[in-house]
């Protein structure tokens, strides 16, 4: 039985295995009909792509470093701008909120316990304490990357923040009954949180290699692939918790 | 072969937060492994050094985008960059048709150049050219694939081929171009 088409070219690109190569190369010994076959169909392929040679154009010098910062910085931008709006809107919530004799934090009240069917609890024109009002949260999700730090710019009187490991892909930071602004940068995420009474809930992917937190410029926290270090209080295994006081003397 | 269309249609912007970690490295070496390849594949097939340069830049760029390396990358990449080269020459189509009716009928669909056409190429590079246009499309691909070295299982994957076939229809594929080519010799000569 003479070779196909199919196991000629086999031969020739290295295609063909074990046994089926075995029978191949026993009746190509054999048969000078085939041989002379692979033989010609190996030189009409190197003529063919010898022509095809012929309407090549030199390789452009591209470099993948290249590609891959020009795509990333891209997607940097769009997320930057898309921070930028973030922090513009929440910290002119917390302008609006905090300015002396704004009516935000009244109508928030006073439209909170309408929802809750109650009546104001406090007198037209009076201003409730931020820490006690209902107060607007606010949140940010960000790539770890490789490394990311977190900063809380200031200590603050009150307050903590809890780190929770999770399966998500990217960091989630929420203040809660407070309000902060946030600023993100390439691994980074900065929390200026002068004044601030929020507790911060913060979401870190288990996958994240290398996440710190440092709260006036000390680290409370590091992850460091699946070790996790720092001046922190194990909640469970899942959970940190860290005063945001300033440290004692 | 996996999601060829919807790779095309996907979203040209990498998400970086949910990329592997060590997808980057994979892409730097399918990067290196591939860029020449797919780049010569792609000239070869569109006659436009620019654009398959644009065009094999743009399949790398899906690749980021996915996030993932997929099943069989070396299908993938030449799936998608085949998808981007007939994307673009749809849109010339597009734009030709607006022109010229008749140009629009020689960029869009399979090139089937009359016996003169050919002999307009009186160099050896124009006559290549010619003869890699009149090939039917499947032809074309199979042989500056395999050109290109790829295996039979990756070429049956990005063209849709049963792979146990890759070697009968490449062996046809060389016995269309060279009668096509001995064909424009002759038609030279003559």
């Amino acid at each position: 039985m003479h070779l196909v088409d199919e196991e000629i070219q086999r031969i020739l690109h290295g295609e063909l295995k074990d046994e089926p190569r075995r029978a191949s190369l026993r009746h190509l010994g054999e048969c000078a009909g085939c041989r002379a076959r692979v033989e010609e169909a190996a030189r009409a392929e190197q003529d063919i792509f010898a022509l095809l040679e012929q309407v090549d154009h030199p390789i452009p010098p591209v470099s993948i470093k290249n590609l891959m910062r020009t795509t990333r910085q891209g997607r940097g931008m769009g997320w930057t701008r898309r921070a930028a709006v973030i922090a513009l809107v929440v910290g002119g919530a917390g302008v609006a909120y905090a300015a002396p004799g704004s009516p935000l934090p009244r109508w928030i009240n006073s439209i909170a316990t309408a929802l809750a069917g109650e009546h104001p609890s406090q007198p037209p024109g009076h201003t409730a304490p931020r820490r006690e009002a209902v107060t607007p949260e606010s949140g940010i999700a960000v790539a770890p990357g490789r490394r990311f730090t977190i900063t809380f710019t200031s200590d603050q009187p009150s307050g903590a923040a809890t780190v929770r490991l999770t399966d998500g892909s990217n960091i989630v930071v929420r203040a809660v009954n407070g309000g902060a602004v946030f600023r993100t940068d390439t691994g980074r995420l900065t929390i200026s949180n002068n004044r601030s009474v929020a507790d911060y809930e913060i979401d870190l992917p288990r996958t994240a290699p290398w996440v710190e937190i440092l709260v006036a410029r000390r680290r409370l926290f590091l992850k460091n692939g699946a070790r996790v270090v720092g001046e922190m209080s194990t909640v469970d295994d899942d959970r940190y918790s860290m005063p945001l006081r300033p440290a004692k003397p | 072969m996996a999601e060829p269309t919807t790779a095309v249609a996907a979203a040209a912007e990498p998400d970086w937060r949910r990329m592997d970690e060590s997808f980057p490295d994979r892409v730097v070496e399918l990067f290196h492994a591939h860029f020449a390849r797919l780049f010569r594949y792609l000239d070869r097939l569109s006659g436009d050094p620019d654009l398959a340069a644009d065009l094999a830049q743009e399949t790398f760029t899906r690749l980021l985008a996915r996030g993932s390396p997929p099943e069989v990358p070396e299908a993938w990449l030449i799936t998608v960059a085949t998808n981007l080269l007939r994307n673009a020459r749809a849109k010339d189509a597009r734009h030709a048709r607006l022109m010229t009716p008749a140009r629009s009928v020689e960029v869009l669909g399979d090139p089937q150049a009359l016996p003169s056409q050919a002999a307009e190429f009186s160099d050896a590079r124009g006559r290549v050219r010619a003869v890699i246009e009149r090939l039917p499309e499947r032809d074309r691909q199979l042989l500056l694939l395999r050109a290109e070295g790829y295996a039979y299982r990756e070429i049956a994957a990005a063209l849709d081929l049963h792979e146990a076939s890759v070697g009968t229809l490449l062996a046809r594929a060389k016995q269309a171009f060279r009668e096509l080519y001995e064909e424009s010799v002759d038609a030279s000569c003559g």
